[in-house]
């Protein structure tokens, strides 16, 4: 088991959708930090923990486009990405978040 | 217990007998009295506070949660220009943090764990309000989406209203 803690690895004030809509976006949150990081887990048959504790707030647009855009990928094996994947967080304010972002990967998931 | 007895000097029976007799019980009853009186005042301002408390997060959710319906119909009923767009996203964004933070505090039963049916409602109602093309700059009216949230935001606002007055009426408020 690996873990991405995303305030301390990345940002604790993440961004918008889109790398032009400024700095710590959820698209370059997904090609820089998660989809290497996914690729090692499944690889290894191990799971990455993606942890969010710590960060000041999560835009949705940044949650679509880092979890529901990554399985949009091309090629993307969707059932190994979803086990391999698990996000965390012990802030009772993120719960939400946490089940939104799982809701956009199974939206993503139904339209393969 | 010190005992009360009367002086050697004194010769009145009935004061004597009132000293030694009635006034130890009086005087324990009277600092009982003084000290339930006081738990009492205590635990009745917290529990006004608490009620108070918690009235008001519900009633700042409901306007929030109007606020959101507002909003959520103005961006996905009509095409617009991307500075209103943003302008508009952002205000959501912060409107439905804003719902989560009130959610939690007015329903804690609601709140255990990250499976509860709080953090899930909260989380329908994101969904509805901030779908998939949510913040893109192609993003295309969706009616559907306006009644939906209407529906989510109703949904929650009665499942709140329920589990406060049942945390109030099972005297949780005291805990």
């Amino acid at each position: 088991m690996t873990e991405l803690r995303v305030a301390t690895e990345f940002s604790r004030y993440l961004g918008g959708r889109y790398r032009d809509d400024g700095p710590w976006s959820g698209e370059e949150f997904r090609e820089d930090f998660l989809r290497p990081r996914i690729e090692r887990a499944i690889k290894s048959h191990g799971v990455l923990h993606v942890v969010f504790d710590g960060v000041a707030g999560m835009p949705t647009s940044f949650l679509e486009e880092a979890f529901g855009g990554f399985l949009r990928t091309p090629g993307i094996d969707v059932v190994a990405v979803r086990g391999a994947l698990k996000l965390d967080a012990d802030d009772p304010d993120l719960w939400p978040y946490l089940k939104l972002a799982e809701k956009f990967m199974d939206q993503q998931a139904k339209r393969r | 217990m010190v005992a009360i007895t009367a002086s050697p000097g004194e010769d009145n029976p009935v004061t004597a007998w009132f000293i030694d007799k009635l006034a130890p019980p009086l005087i324990s009853g009277l600092l009982l009295t003084v000290v339930a009186s006081v738990v009492i005042a205590r635990s009745m301002e917290r529990y006004r506070g608490r009620r108070e408390h918690l009235t008001r997060a519900v009633d700042a959710l409901r306007l929030q949660l109007a606020a959101v319906q507002s909003l959520g119909a103005e961006y996905w009923s009509a095409k617009l220009t991307v500075p209103k767009a943003l302008a508009i996203e952002a205000e959501l964004e912060f409107t439905l943090q804003d719902i989560s933070a009130l959610a939690k505090i007015s329903a804690p039963d609601l709140w255990k764990t990250r499976d509860s049916e709080g953090p899930s409602l909260v989380a329908e109602l994101l969904d509805k309000v901030t779908g998939p093309d949510f913040g893109k700059p192609t993003h295309v009216p969706d009616l559907n989406r306006v009644r939906e949230i209407a529906t989510r935001a109703a949904l929650l606002s009665a499942k709140l209203t329920t589990d406060r007055h049942r945390f109030m009426s099972k005297g949780k408020l005291f805990g």
